[in-house]
């Protein structure tokens, strides 16, 4: 018998050190639906010392077909008070702090603040347009995930060395309920979480400055190299010396 | 010159296949392409302006200038969560 993270820690280039990384990791998750569902699992299991969570919403009985966090018997509860119950159970050595808020421009400096990783779980291109503000003013890396049907895509932005989101979508269409198979955030939520493990602990490549294009009708998936735009009205090409 | 068109996600849904094979004039841009993609293809109206646009796997811009056996990967946002 292992100890708690001994199946990780036996990594090749992981170690104790790795852990311990992980354990001094301060991450914000925005979002606690399907994507938010299993970055937060899968966080919390890897052991990452603090997590904090925003999510205004109640649970929904619509919402139970991909957001794995949360129960039948959640309905009406805000998401937050689910996941923080599920969590906690989970690891009990995770410092939870949640949010019932919406993340907008008034807030978003303020919830973004004292983290080191924002992982981007939302559903609509809006609240990202504002979360990427925030990221690219503090400096902290944001990782990105969306999914609709059962594609899905992944990038991890960080300010000055690669594109941002919205050098990725400089304009973005009206913003609408999409149809989710669950499995299919669960695939991208895993990737969202390997890869704030893997940056954290400093192994493999991450994604940046790539988008990954995950497609589950035809078990395709594919990288595209991102282009950092000088004109990006938010980063300003500040990956490539751009001004600001 | 020939280029290689390859659809991602939604657009291949809608078009009904995941690329092909078109035949333009030397010199032409990624831009050039997409409207005319967009008169061929009016389904695609409704991600014009959102594109993403891919050359050889690496994202450009409208102004990129095509080459014989390039592939433009057309990819529309999605903000599903």
């Amino acid at each position: 018998m292992g100890s708690r993270y001994s199946r990780q820690i036996i990594m090749d280039g992981f170690g104790e050190e790795g852990q311990e990384k992980l354990s001094q990791a301060r991450v914000l998750i925005v979002g606690v639906g399907g994507l938010g569902s299993a970055v937060s699992y899968y966080l919390a299991a890897a052991g990452i010392g603090s997590i904090s969570l925003v999510d205004p919403d109640k649970v929904d009985v619509s919402n139970l077909n991909r957001q794995i966090l949360h129960s039948e018997y959640d309905i009406g509860v805000l998401k937050i008070d689910s996941a923080f119950e599920k969590l906690s159970i989970l690891n009990s050595e995770v410092a939870l702090d949640c949010h019932p808020v919406k993340l907008d421009e008034d807030n978003a400096l303020e919830l973004c603040s004292g983290h080191d990783i924002i992982v981007d779980c939302l559903d609509n291109f809006a609240s990202r347009y504002v979360l990427n503000k925030a990221s690219l003013e503090l400096g902290i890396p944001m990782f990105h995930g969306a999914c609709q049907g059962l594609e899905g895509r992944v990038s991890v932005f960080v300010p000055g060395r690669t594109a941002c989101f919205r050098c990725l979508y400089p304009r973005a269409p009206t913003d609408r309920v999409v149809p989710v198979i669950g499995a299919a955030a669960g695939v991208v939520g895993t990737l969202m979480a390997a890869e704030v493990v893997k940056y954290v602990v400093g192994i493999g490549e991450v994604l940046l400055n790539y988008l990954l294009l995950f497609d589950g009708e035809i078990m395709g998936i594919e990288k595209i190299e991102l282009l950092v735009r000088t004109d990006c009205p938010d980063c300003h090409g500040r990956a490539l010396g751009g001004a600001e | 010159m020939e280029i290689y068109v390859k659809f991602y996600s939604g657009i291949a849904r809608k078009i009904g296949k995941e690329g092909f094979v078109i035949e333009l004039p030397s010199g032409s841009n990624a831009g050039e392409l997409l409207e005319l993609l967009y008169d061929q293809y009016p389904v695609l109206a409704v991600f014009k302006d959102f594109l993403v646009v891919a050359v050889n796997k690496k994202e450009a811009v409208l102004e990129r200038e095509l080459f014989a056996g390039d592939e433009v990967g057309l990819m529309p946002p999605i903000a599903g969560g």
